[in-house]
């Protein structure tokens, strides 16, 4: 055998030592004919530096793969429209193990060849409209792999704003301005301190809130009002009022939300020295939940930017704009910035302060809203306005509208009012009288968590009046073919589908 | 970060969920990198790979009750794979001829990306499955080994042989 030939033998032991395949007694015998072999030597060094353009080459397959994953498991994975639709066509018994179980979704449809192949031309249908999606983006990183990090991180800190502008009535501007600054811990719950700017533009406490998953309990101190609210929760209404409290800025259900849309990449760029990768979405459905209550037909621009380095969400902002539910026009704006990710955090920064001197409690805490706050609410309207508010599903407008109708008002309880407030400047006549209204914000709540819960609410203040007894007031679903519904003299009575429908058809128009 | 990291991290997980029943997002998430893998292999542009990878998912889904033998996914996946892959050549085959060494449409703009799987494609079916499935499964021959059904031994051959044929065809394709 020729010396040449006695190389191109061991080629084969270079290039599994480049692949870091080669067990260490032949790697030291390959090595140690390198010393001394310079075509060898030369092949090991071609193929070293070959090596990464090889793997690159494969990394973007890898990476081109994560953002088809997203694409497709967004089409049709747990949660997607795609998979609801197939639910939808489940009939009633299996649909809750259905969204909860993946594996019984999957082996539902599989069982029954109508479902199968209903199944597989959603699909289809939905791969369609994907393999655009797929080329329309081109990202290195993939939602769906931010959205496991975000799962595993045990706390995090984060700042943010929200600015809403609107509409008390045509011509009569209103602005409503927060920024705040929250923790939120798996293990410890969450806090959030709200800062309101106070006439001269200087940012003042607003409010503070702290629920404990853990010890079943919220507090909140609202400081303009100089009112607190201490409760005690049942399990499932503190893991429900932490949701509700953190759905603005908990970043899991919005990267589960863009996931479930169509968005676009928006490149690199950077966010205070950090390289961030953009996402966008201008679906009305996502982030619809927040929104859905209050807005009419709204556009929608919603974006995040991931650390590229860390792929943890950098920044997030959502842009809303249209017309309110009285037509009114209406935007909002919530920026959430500043991540600090896994910090240390201890269970004392959860608990909350003692309460200020000359704080009153609230006397009718705000567990979650159920009917008695509503009929409650409903009560309020007809002592402060003289009759029922003309709309209630407009939360963001909630001080404007209470505010809105009580100038109007001539109620006694109006005039007392009128009365108190004599004197006070803008804002602090506005905190009085929503604070007067805290029953009637609470209907509201109760109306949007309707309709964030999808439980077909509608509402006719517009029409129905307190003498009406046999009118529709306040409607909302109870279970498949069945209302609870709040009639006008505030009476309250479960109801069929059909005979909802014969007194709605007896409503004015 | 390296890019090794989060797809080692994913191979664990996927030994794990392994034990776990099949749903449709598992399936994406834990064999869609391999499936596009080899669809490029034969296609040598991300366009028509993606297509094909489409195809796969969904007979897949319309197929999954049977698959028998559940630990056996990533196989039948990329047997699936293969044939829609050779249903593609026969397809454009029929349609216009091309040649073998036809030069891949140069999409993502990635030179480099297409000139190692341009060369990839031109290695032996068996040479490309198992260089493509070792760089995509974390350069784990015990892995490629069970997603191929064949020995390690016979997996680190392949590889080895495969990377070495590769170089002289990135030489050449250099020249």
């Amino acid at each position: 055998m020729t010396k040449n030939n006695d190389c191109q033998d061991r080629h084969e032991a270079i290039a599994a030592l480049v692949l870091g395949e080669l067990e260490i007694p032949a790697a030291d015998e390959i090595k140690k004919h390198m010393d001394a072999c310079r075509n060898c030597r030369s092949l090991y060094q071609a193929l070293t530096e070959e090596e990464e353009i090889v793997r690159s080459a494969f990394n973007a397959i890898d990476e081109r793969s994560r953002v088809i994953e997203d694409s497709l498991v967004a089409q049709f994975g747990k949660g997607s429209r795609v998979c609801e639709d197939i639910v939808g066509k489940l009939p009633e018994s299996q649909k809750t193990e259905t969204a909860h179980h993946e594996p019984n979704l999957w082996r539902t449809i599989m069982k029954s060849k109508t479902i199968r192949f209903t199944a597989a031309a959603v699909i289809m249908i939905a791969c369609v409209i994907g393999v655009s999606l797929w080329r329309s983006t081109s990202s290195g990183i993939a939602l769906a792999d931010v959205l496991a990090r975000v799962d595993q991180v045990k706390a995090f800190r984060c700042k943010g704003s929200w600015t809403m502008n609107g509409q008390i009535a045509p011509g009569k501007p209103y602005r409503f301005e927060t920024r705040y600054a929250d923790v939120m811990s798996q293990e410890y719950g969450y806090k959030s301190n709200v800062e309101r700017p106070d006439p001269n533009s200087e940012w003042m406490p607003y409010a503070e809130f702290y629920v404990s998953p853990q010890k079943k309990t919220f507090v909140q101190i609202a400081h303009t009002t100089k009112k607190y609210v201490r409760a005690q929760l049942s399990d499932e209404d503190a893991q429900q009022r932490q949701k509700e409290l953190s759905q603005y800025i908990e970043p899991g259900a919005l990267l589960k939300d863009i996931m479930a849309c169509k968005y676009e990449t928006l490149g690199r760029s950077t966010i205070d020295d950090v390289v961030v990768e953009g996402f966008r979405t201008t679906d009305p459905n996502c982030r619809s939940p927040v929104r859905d209550a209050w807005f009419k037909d709204p556009k929608v621009d919603v974006k995040v930017w991931i650390s590229v380095k860390t792929r943890l969400p950098v920044r997030y902002e959502d842009l809303t704009s249209g017309l309110d539910q009285r037509g009114n026009t209406i935007s909002q704006r919530f920026v959430v910035h500043d991540f600090e990710w896994d910090v240390p955090v201890t269970a004392a920064e959860f608990e909350p302060p003692p309460i200020p001197d000359g704080y009153a409690v609230v006397d009718n805490p705000p567990g979650l809203d159920d009917e008695e706050t509503a009929i409650q609410g409903l009560k309020r309207c007809v002592e402060l306005f003289g009759n029922y508010l003309e709309t209630i599903s407009d939360d963001t407008g909630a001080t404007g509208a209470i505010f809105f109708a009580f100038e109007k008002s001539e109620t006694p309880t109006a005039l007392r009012l009128k009365e108190e407030v004599k004197g006070l400047t803008g804002d602090e006549k506005l905190n009085r009288v929503s604070s007067a209204g805290g029953r009637v914000r609470r209907l509201i709540w109760f109306y949007v968590r309707l309709v964030q819960d999808k439980k077909d609410p509608a509402y006719y203040g517009k029409t129905v009046t307190p003498k009406d007894a046999d009118k529709v007031l306040l409607r909302w679903k109870v279970s498949d073919n069945k209302y609870r519904v709040i009639f006008g003299d505030l009476s309250a009575e479960t109801v069929t589908s059909e005979k909802l429908a014969a007194l709605e058809m007896a409503l004015p128009k | 970060m390296t890019r090794t990291e989060p797809r080692d991290t994913r191979r664990i997980a996927k030994t794990v969920a392994a034990r776990k029943e099949l749903t449709p997002e598992r399936l994406v998430r834990e064999h869609a990198s391999a499936v596009l893998g080899l669809c490029m292999t034969y296609t040598r542009n991300f366009h028509d790979s993606e297509d094909i990878m489409q195809d796969v998912f969904l007979q897949a889904f319309t197929k999954l009750d049977t698959l028998r033998d559940r630990t056996r996914v990533r196989p039948w996946l990329l047997k699936i794979a293969g044939r829609k892959c050779i249903d593609y050549y026969r397809k454009r085959r029929s349609s216009y001829p091309i040649a073998e060494d036809v030069p891949a449409r140069p999409d993502y703009g990635n030179e480099h990306i297409i000139r190692v799987h341009t060369a990839i494609s031109r290695l032996p079916t068996s040479y490309r499955e198992a260089i493509t499935l070792y760089y995509l499964d974390g350069r784990d021959c015990a892995g490629v080994a069970r997603s191929l059904g064949i020995s390690e031994v016979a997996v680190r051959r392949r590889l080895v042989r495969a990377r070495l044929m590769l170089h002289e065809l990135l030489v050449e394709d250099e020249s």
